[in-house]
């Protein structure tokens, strides 16, 4: 089995080899983009270019029909018209030669009083009614360039008019959109299809109907003769008039009362990303997306929305994928995802209760369209080299310093271990499309990944299918979707790179006397690290699917209810197998080990909702209320066994060992847990003439896992926003489009954390003798249950204001923000007995974390040809420990990252009363003696005297040295382009924190005996002839700031029958970073969670990677 | 729509009670409430504190705070390795503090196996054992053995802590009893229970033989604990054990009975409470993991990594020559020809062994002929002496850095990889003949109850019945043509205070008696390797911060 792997590794064996390889790639998939594209790439089609094109025609005497016809062939142009108004049968002449298209125009219609305009690409000929021509802002200086002359409106009696109001971009059906006549108070609204019906009264005098709607640009369309009037409304420009998703529901950007961030798919971070949050990464202010091990393509992204604030109850936000609350972002494609909106703040969140006190983060993948069926291919190719290695002796230089033998050979034990030949592909197919009724969309990818170690691989595929159908007239919809995604995962073991970097240079790697082939490596925690790669499988097929079917009925117009089923599930099966050859078998005396894991997480939600909404005249009322109900089940087993009679079966002959045959072994095990989360809530959303906006909602929901007196919860939330750009000083300001001051509360709780601890129960532990002197497990209490446990709960408080300035141009929103954790959970010592263990779970400790957020946008240039967009988001972020205490326990600190052997340094960190999160606790370095042993301060003052910190150092002595949570992160986006050019630019960076560098404790002084050592030991440290301890010597700024992604892309403009869109482009990601860390690179320090900052030892190696994608849309 | 809101809230109620059911569904594991059943239940409940108990004696802090502290062993760093934040230099040096986790581990360890006795003794005592299929006299043994068990972890709470909560409910949030009430309680459950115990149990449970040893133990610590000397009671139950009164026990007539017991099916009727071991179920594994060297496992065959941390302290200074301390050097204290003192080997196939230590040049196990060494390949170092052989010596100090290293003393802090003698009285036998991980841990012998009357006479003055009892112990470890210039009996005038001392130390070594023993002699204080006399009495234990801390109604102690 590793052999295959081996094979896979050894399959493009030299680096020539590869070049050509990608180059095969790279033309394959340009070639196939271009060939649909018919290569027109020169021809601008934009409107205002149709009726300066030149006409060379001779109709002689035809029907106006037919004129216009040959009219279309000739300028390839498309007109609109109705037979009622354009006198077709009568019969013209058109004689031209080299005329402009609007010329003949006006010569061939205006004596029939017939107008002309252009409209997306068509020019549509309609009666010349007196006054009014047809006006829409972005077209209607071409309505002037006609000889509009005004001739009698036609006399009809009182009409009705119909029609459908519709997205313009999407297609999407818009309710709600106000439908009045100009200069009167007759008004509707469209119903939740759509549809509007409006009696105009007195159609002779030219009536006008006005088309607005929230976040749209409003519409007047002269009624003329027509009775169906259809209309598509275009979005506002300005980013503020996005549509934003919020929990069950969605909204318009500018009537957000709470601080909400959408990203679009078209603004992610672009390039190979292993998981789909790190598109987002740095465009939320706020959210810390961080990943020490990004280029390892099994590892899961870190996401931490204002702060760490839990001790045990976790700090992770809610993923909603779809609507389903609990989701796994394993599961979706990274294509397949419309939008990523993070509810940051407590009033957002609220609504989703127990589990959103981390932020809410809502992916929306993308749905069809009606119309004409898209195609869309997206696919790249990646690749990463080593951006750094760790600075360790040469071999020579080893052997200089007279640190162990020479073996002989001469080991770069890191680079042994890259996979300089890695390459990843990503191939994505969606084809959507539908009718009135019916959308579909279905999409599929197959991804595949060797990483830059010898070991990782991922290769993925999926499907994912969505539709939306409606029924009775749209009395009933019915969506739902569709995916299952493969995931092979082969793993590797992060372990590897710090042998590689204490290792003895001069041991060979491999030795032929060896029984294995592979040198022996003996001693405390040393190994061979290749070996240990590849003389096993270690790995898991992970399958995902979700299921969601949701049913809407429209009972009115503006009343509506919907259910929802779904089922999210996970199927893992972890595989291992370590070879006869694996160091484990030749210490063991064992012929191969296999294991088997399978695990299961099977979720299931029902949601039933309904939605009302109402306009009465300048107010704007919207509730929604709604039930859900989920469960969470979990189940798995392993088994194991050993002493195979060859390494060719491995774990699909479990059977086949011998190990498990000896008394007393037992090689398996199983188990089970479910939860239910169960919750009813509401929501209010109010406005008053778009100027004062109000939100209210409650949620009341409790969770199996909490006491039995202590299951519910409420989660109330309010937030209110006044829209200042309303009041008088702001109308026609040059300077303010809109402005907002929004004001928000919100209670939130978590509830991540074991099954199962409130309850009192048994369990087995060890074994012990029974009566009949058989060994029998024994049964025993096996927690201190807490049936008081209940929701660890979060207060929080943002100000924020909106603004969007210089006609649009900068736009942005500033947030302060305040966050009390109360009842927060953590293990508490309680006195033993009469509680059986020394920790209970309880709801102690209060934490608060404060912040301030800015986003700003800047369309500095947008001239035709070139335009600049620059984006900076900036978040400041301090959390800390209020109080590790409350009435019952009164300890007020917490230790924690308890430092690796060899020499057990003790604790890194202390969380105490009043103190910051991941404050690093221990000895203020003062110097070393004449024999080059560190001395401290006594008392862990600077200035008192100075002692041994090896002999004299004592718990008084230590004290607190730094922190290594970042106080500030910084991104900056540029995004430039040059007709069909664009280059993005972004720069990411992290300021005011410690990181404890472990590489400079452990391998950065001389007195760690027999292993390789960082040239520091030598030079920096030179002067440190003692072993380690914990001091503020180690302490390095983690401050950095790094061009963390460069995309160069060439969008030609295509005019081609099939290609809508192409796309190519380049990305580089992580090509400089500014820091004075002495290690590898900052960002492959956690900086979430409780212990942030302590540079580990067992690091992957930081990458530079490089792709090359295309988009190409049909 | 007036109607459908109707039908929509009726359906709401009718839906609502399982719509709002949140109970927890356990699935791996019993809700408390359910758990008893049948007798199989009652036995897994039951033996759950036990199998607490050898971890709490025979795993980690009890024995290191017993063992640690005293003159006998020492948990050197060794270069890099085993610095562990100070603890060892703490512990040997009597520096340590109320910080100090393994004195909370003498602390919780004890208190967790008092609270399980307490679940278990709740349960029992409401349970209807006929219900069950048991005997109603089965129910008053157990109770008794859970309340023999619980006072056996109160031995070690007033030995280390003298004031310390008494509790026997699983509710009440306790404060501290004076060392005389505690020291009464011990007293009373050992007494009330033995009537209810049987003679001779099974192996790893309390029986009239083991309640009775407690008492002894109890009472020849009494004057030290409470201030109150009560050996006239420590003799008179230490007589009865040994007549029998509480069940069949003899002297093992090997000195390697009784810590090969279980081996093989063998019990040593020298053991009154033993805990048994077996392969992969429940092994004897901390014992090995503290105290042999990385590469133990190929001399000594089996599969085990472990610490290489605890050895003997040092005879000899860093010349060689031995030191002249009236405590430890624990190795050289027994004489050349004590059968004891040999290099262990395996010598048969059969599970025989000689030997308590591994000194000197190591060697692979001769796996050829199934027992012994292959003196053709000699186990190397990995660390100072990576690819030189591995010999043990019986010294400390950084000898593979030379002069330089030399210089930095015989401490706590310059132990290398070899540095040390190895104890292996409890042997570990071969892996490959399924020996591995059988022998018991001895708890409580007889010869401990001889050596208790022994004291006792001792203390009273009667030199030639103590030296008789101490010999009937004793002649096992001698070949019997030098037995007599070794025999108390023969020699009464060698029998001092000292010889006493250094008597318990060579029977008892390695079996969590020695500081207690120390204690009683009052020598705990003294100066020994690597250790000067303490300047105030450290023979109590501070109550630790984080058991102060978690109960507000605890106050410190004398040492606090």
């Amino acid at each position: 089995m590793f052999y295959k792997n081996q094979n896979k590794f050894m399959k493009i064996s030299s680096s020539r080899e590869f070049i050509i390889f990608c180059m095969k790639i790279t033309v394959f998939q340009l070639a196939l983009a271009l060939s649909f594209s018919g290569i027109s790439l020169a021809h601008d089609s934009k409107a205002q270019g149709v009726l300066t094109t030149k006409i060379t025609l001779e109709t002689g005497q035809t029907s106006l029909r037919s004129a216009l016809q040959q009219l279309e062939n000739a300028g390839n142009v498309k007109f609109v018209y109705s037979s009622r108004i354009v006198p077709v049968e009568t019969q013209v002449s058109v004689h031209s030669s080299g005329e402009e298209l609007q010329d003949v125009l006006t010569n061939l219609l205006s004596p029939y009083g017939i107008g002309y305009e252009v409209i997306d690409d068509q020019i549509v000929l309609m009666k010349e009614p007196g006054m009014i021509p047809v006006r829409r802002t972005d077209t209607s200086r071409h309505a002037e360039r006609g000889s509009p002359r005004t001739v009698p409106g036609m006399a009809l009696m009182q009409q009705t008019i119909t029609g459908k109001v519709t997205d313009a971009e999407s297609g999407e059906i818009l309710p709600g959109v106000s439908v009045t006549v100009k200069g009167t108070t007759t008004g509707v609204s469209t119903d939740m299809e759509g549809n509007y019906s409006i009696s105009v009264p007195d159609p002779a005098a030219n009536p006008v109907l006005v088309f607005s709607f929230l976040g749209y640009t409003s519409q007047e369309v002269p009624v003329g003769t027509e009775t169906v009037i259809n209309v598509s409304l275009k979005q506002d420009v300005a980013a503020l008039e996005q549509v934003v998703v919020v929990g069950y529901g969605t909204t318009e950007r500018r009537n957000l009362t709470s601080a909400v961030t959408t990203v679009e798919s078209k603004d992610f971070i672009p390039g190979a990303h292993n998981s789909p949050l790190q598109m987002i990464k740095g465009k939320v202010a706020g959210v810390s997306v961080s990943n020490p091990a990004a280029a390892d393509p099994n590892r899961g992204t870190d996401i931490q929305v204002r702060g760490a604030s839990s001790i045990e109850a976790g700090n992770g936000p809610l993923i909603i994928i779809d609507g389903v609350p609990g989701g796994n972002l394993n599961n979706v494609a990274q294509q397949d995802i419309a939008s990523i909106t993070v509810l940051r703040d407590g009033s957002a969140a609220a609504i989703y209760g127990s589990r959103a006190a981390n932020g809410v983060i809502l992916v929306t993948t993308k749905s069809g369209k009606a119309g004409d069926v898209s195609v869309t291919y997206d696919s790249y190719i990646e690749h990463d080299v080593v951006a750094a290695k760790p600075d360790i002796l040469s071999p020579e230089e080893f052997l200089e310093h007279g640190i162990d033998r020479d073996l002989g050979a001469r080991t770069n034990w890191y680079d042994q271990l890259i996979r300089k030949n890695n390459f990843g592909q990503n191939h994505y197919l969606a084809v959507s499309g539908g009718s009135e009724n019916t959308i579909f969309r279905i999409s599929g990818n197959f991804r595949d990944k060797t990483a830059i170690d010898i070991a990782s691989e991922r290769q993925e595929y999926g499907i994912r299918a969505n539709f939306q159908q409606k029924a009775l007239d749209g009395l009933l919809e019915f969506d739902g979707n569709f995916t299952y995604r493969f995931a092979g995962e082969e793993y590797t073991n992060y372990g590897v790179f710090q042998q590689a970097v204490k290792l003895n240079p001069t041991i060979p790697i491999f030795d032929p006397e060896s029984p294995t082939g592979y040198s022996k490596i003996e001693g405390y925690d040393v190994y061979n690290p290749v070996q240990n790669l590849l003389e096993r499988e270690n790995g898991a097929d992970q399958t995902y699917s979700i299921a969601d079917f949701n049913v809407k009925l429209n009972l009115l117009e503006n009343l509506n209810t919907e259910l929802k089923l779904a089922r999210q599930s996970q199927d893992e099966l972890r595989r291992e197998y370590y070879t006869s050859k694996s160091e484990e078998s030749i210490d063991n005396d064992r012929t191969g080990r296999a294991r088997l894991e399978n695990e299961k997480w099977v979720d299931w939600t029902l949601e039933w909702i309904g939605n009302y909404f109402t306009t009465i005249d300048k107010h704007d009322i919207r509730v929604m209320g709604g039930y859900s109900y989920q469960e969470f089940n979990n189940r798995a087993f392993w088994a194991e066994n050993a002493d195979f009679p060859t390494d060719a079966v491995g774990y699909d002959d479990l059977g086949g060992g011998l190990w498990n045959n000896e008394e007393g072994r037992l090689g398996m095990d199983s188990w089970r847990s479910k939860e239910k989360t169960i919750a009813f809530f509401g929501r209010l959303n109010y406005s008053f003439d778009d100027t004062w906006l109000f939100m209210g909602s409650l949620r009341y929901e409790g969770n199996s896992k909490f006491g039995a007196e202590n299951k519910w919860g409420l989660f109330p939330a309010a937030s209110a926003a006044w829209r200042l750009s309303k009041l008088p000083a702001f109308e026609n300001s040059a300077v303010v489009n809109d402005l907002k001051l929004r004001l928000s509360y919100g209670e939130t709780g978590r509830s991540g954390f074991s099954r199962y601890i409130s309850l009192a129960r048994y369990q087995g532990w060890g074994r012990w003798q029974n009566d009949e002197g058989e060994w029998i497990q024994v049964y025993g209490p096996a927690n201190n249950p807490n049936r008081d446990l209940h929701w660890e709960r979060q207060k929080s408080y943002n100000v924020g204001v909106d603004f969007s300035l210089f006609d649009n141009k900068v736009g942005g929103s500033v947030d302060a923000f305040l966050r009390k954790g109360k009842d927060v959970i953590a293990e508490y010592d309680v006195p033993v007995p009469p509680y059986l263990h020394d920790k209970l779970f309880t709801n102690v400790g209060t934490t608060s974390s404060r912040g301030v957020e800015l986003n700003l946008n800047w369309n500095a240039v947008n001239t035709g040809d070139f335009s600049y967009t620059t984006n900076i988001v900036a978040t400041y972020t301090k959390s800390k420990l209020d109080a590790f205490s409350n009435d019952e326990f009164t300890r007020g600190y917490m230790d924690r990252r308890s430092l690796p052997s060899p020499g057990n340094p003790g604790f890194a960190q202390r969380l105490e009363d009043g103190v910051e999160i991941g404050s690093f606790y221990g000895y203020k370095y003062a110097g070393v003696d004449e024999d080059g042993n560190i001395l401290i301060w006594k008392g862990g003052q600077e200035g008192t005297e100075r002692i041994l910190a090896t002999e004299a150092g004592s718990e008084t002595d230590r004290t607190y040295l730094g922190n290594g949570s970042p106080k500030y992160e910084l991104s900056w986006g540029n995004t430039l382009t040059y007709k069909d050019f664009d280059l993005s630019v972004f720069f990411h960076g992290r300021f005011d924190y410690d990181i404890l560098n472990l590489y400079q404790m452990y391998y950065g002084l001389t007195a760690e005996p027999n292993v390789n050592l960082l040239k520091d030991a030598f030079t920096r440290n030179a002067h440190i002839k003692s072993g380690k301890v914990i001091t503020d010597y180690f302490l390095e700024s983690g401050d950095y700031f790094k061009l963390d992604n460069l995309t160069l892309g060439w969008s030609p403009t295509i005019q081609s029958p099939w290609l809508k869109n192409l796309r190519v482009y380049a990305t580089v990601r992580n090509l400089f970073t500014i820091t004075k860390y002495s290690g590898l690179d900052p960002t492959t320090v956690a900086i979430s969670g409780l212990e942030p900052g302590i540079g580990d030892l067992n690091v992957y190696p930081i990458t530079r990677n490089y792709s090359l994608g295309v988009q190409v849309t049909f | 729509m007036k109607n459908t809101l109707i039908y929509a809230s009726l359906l709401l109620a009718l839906l609502a009670p399982s719509c709002t059911n949140l109970d927890e569904e356990v699935f791996t594991e019993i809700i408390a409430d359910e758990y008893y059943q049948d007798k199989k239940t009652v036995i897994a409940a039951l033996t759950r504190p036990y199998e607490h108990g050898h971890w709490c004696g025979w795993d980690g802090d009890r024995w290191l705070l017993q063992e640690l502290t005293a003159d006998n062993f020492v948990w050197t760093q060794k270069g890099k390795h085993g610095y562990d934040g100070g603890d060892w230099i703490r512990l040997h040096g009597h520096q340590w503090t109320p910080e100090d986790s393994h004195i909370y581990g003498g602390w919780i360890g004890p208190y967790q196996g008092i609270g399980q006795c307490n679940v278990v003794l709740e349960d029992l005592q409401k349970l209807d054992y006929a219900q069950l299929g048991m005997e109603e006299s089965e129910k008053a043994q157990h109770i008794a053995e859970m309340r023999t068990l619980r006072a056996w972890f109160y031995l070690f709470l007033i030995d280390f802590f003298r004031t310390v909560p008494i509790v026997t409910d699983t509710e009440t949030i306790t404060g501290q009893s004076s060392p005389q009430e505690v020291f009464a309680f011990i007293e009373t459950e050992l007494r009330e229970s033995i009537p209810d115990l049987p003679k001779n149990g099974r192996a790893g449970r309390f029986d009239q033989g083991g309640a009775a040893a407690l008492l002894v133990r109890l009472y020849l610590n009494s004057e030290v604990w409470t201030g109150t000397a009560r050996y006239d009671e420590c003799a008179q139950v230490a007589t009865g054990i040994i007549n029998g009164e509480y069940g069949t026990y003899s002297i093992d007539p090997d000195y390697r009975g009784p810590f090969r017991s279980g081996v093989d099916g063998y019990r040593s009727p020298e053991n009154i409470l033993e805990f048994p071991h077996a392969l992969n179920i429940y092994e004897f594994s901390w014992m090995y993991n503290a105290m042999m060297h990385y590469q133990s496992r190929y001399s000594l065959d089996n599969d085990r990594g472990s610490w290489n941390g605890v050895h003997l302290t040092p005879s000899r200074d860093l010349e060689g020559n031995l030191y002249d301390f009236k405590l430890g050097m624990p190795y050289e204290t027994f004489s050349d020809d004590d059968l004891r003192k040999q290099p262990f080997r395996t010598t048969s196939a059969n599970g025989d062994y000689e030997g308590f230590f591994l000194i000197g040049q190591q060697y692979y196990f001769n796996s050829a002929q199934g027992y012994g060494f292959d003196s053709t390949r000699v186990v190397n170092g990995t660390e100072e002496y990576n690819g030189e052989p591995l010999t043990y010596v019986d010294q400390v100090g950084r000898f593979s850095e030379g002069p330089s290293g030399l210089a930095q003393g015989s401490r706590v802090n310059t132990g290398e990889e070899n540095s040390g003698v190895r104890f292996i009285k409890f042997p570990w036998l071969p892996l490959s003949q399924n020996r591995f991980h059988t022998n018991s841990a001895t708890e409580i012998r007889l010869a401990e109850v001889y050596y208790a009357l022994a004291e006792c006479r001792y203390r009273e003055g009667d030199v030639p019945g103590a030296a008789e009892l101490l010999d009937a112990v004793r002649k096992r470890n001698f070949p019997e043509d030098t037995w007599p210039q070794h025999s108390y009996t023969a020699n009464p005038a060698s029998l001092t205070d000292d010889e006493f001392v250094d008597e318990l130390s060579r029977e008892f070594l390695g079996e969590r008696h020695r500081r207690t023993d120390l204690i009683r002699w009052g020598r705990f204080g003294d100066a020994w390797w690597d250790k000067a006399a303490d300047g105030k009495d450290m023979t109590v234990f501070p109550i630790p911060s984080r058991a102060l801390n978690a109960n507000p109604l605890l106050e410190g102690n004398q040492a606090n």
